[in-house]
């Protein structure tokens, strides 16, 4: 005796699974990313390329600044070197001929520049 | 009351006690703060380069050149008054909205396009000077769509700035 199939017949048996879908191809998302990618660094290498021209024009309105900040700034000092120059002479007045020999000394050997009187070679001022 | 006990609130005189020699003759000083100064920095540089590299060339040859430049010093500055006054005499208005951007945005020059637009066709028209950057092509502030433009609302007051102007023509 044999077992005979169910009246209507077996139901269609499932041979695929159910997997979910993969997406594109995977050439495209080579491409894709490829593509964000190069956009990304085209516009990063756009934006240095700025950045290095905003510095420039900083520069060049500095170098276009300095001489006049160099004036204004040359005017004080000199103001502050002939001054300076106006206390010593009243500062002389005042020494014995020994002081005023010693303060009168030269600091430096070196006369190829202006050197502003930052330190005064001069006599102690208990001296005076 | 307390004044006379706290030395930081001493009110100093501005008086000059030790002046310039009296045969070094006066010149008026620039005074301009640094928005104001960063804002005509180039049309200084384009009327002022003569005098600019003179000067510059004066303290080069005399080894720093303090005191032998001083007079070289005083036609530098007298040519940037000429430049600020002659900018606050014809474009005050598009002066001052572009350099209180510049104060309002860190000096950052890319932030204030559209206010600089103004102040620069202003200042063609009425002074003849241009913007130019040396060594390149491509001016930047020229520039259509730069990335850096910052977070300021310079293009909004430029438009306002603008529309006030027409209605008041």
């Amino acid at each position: 005796m044999q077992d005979l199939p169910p009246i209507g017949g077996y139901e269609p048996v499932q041979w695929k699974r159910n997997l979910p879908s993969r997406g594109f191809r995977p050439v495209i998302y080579f491409w894709l990313f490829t593509g964000i990618m190069g956009f990304g660094f085209y516009r990063y290498y756009k934006g240095v390329d700025e950045q290095r021209e905003l510095a420039r024009e900083r520069q060049w309105a500095r170098f276009y600044l300095q001489p006049l900040l160099l004036a204004e700034d040359d005017r004080n000092i000199a103001r502050r070197y002939f001054s300076e120059l106006k206390r010593q002479e009243l500062v002389k007045e005042t020494m014995s001929e020994e002081a005023k020999a010693k303060f009168e000394k030269e600091l430096y050997n070196d006369k190829s520049k202006l050197r502003f009187p930052r330190y005064t070679a001069g006599a102690n001022p208990s001296e005076h | 009351m307390l004044g006379e006990f706290n030395i930081a609130r001493h009110e100093w005189e501005n008086v000059d006690k030790n002046p310039l020699p009296a045969d070094i003759p006066e010149v008026e000083e620039v005074g301009a703060t640094s928005a104001p100064l960063l804002s005509a920095a180039y049309f200084i540089g384009a009327r002022c380069k003569p005098y600019n590299d003179d000067f510059l060339l004066c303290k080069d040859a005399n080894n720093g050149g303090t005191v032998e430049c001083l007079k070289e010093g005083r036609r530098v500055t007298r040519c940037a008054v000429s430049v600020l006054s002659d900018l606050n005499k014809y474009c005050f208005d598009e002066f001052k909205l572009n350099y209180e951007c510049l104060e309002q945005n860190n000096h950052n020059l890319g932030a204030c396009r559209n206010s600089e637009k103004i102040f620069n066709k202003c200042v063609f028209a009425n002074l003849k000077l241009t913007k130019q950057i040396p060594g390149v092509k491509e001016q930047i502030h020229l520039k259509e769509n730069p990335i850096y433009t910052g977070t300021s609302n310079d293009k909004k007051i430029s438009k306002e700035f603008l529309k006030s102007k027409e209605s008041q023509n």
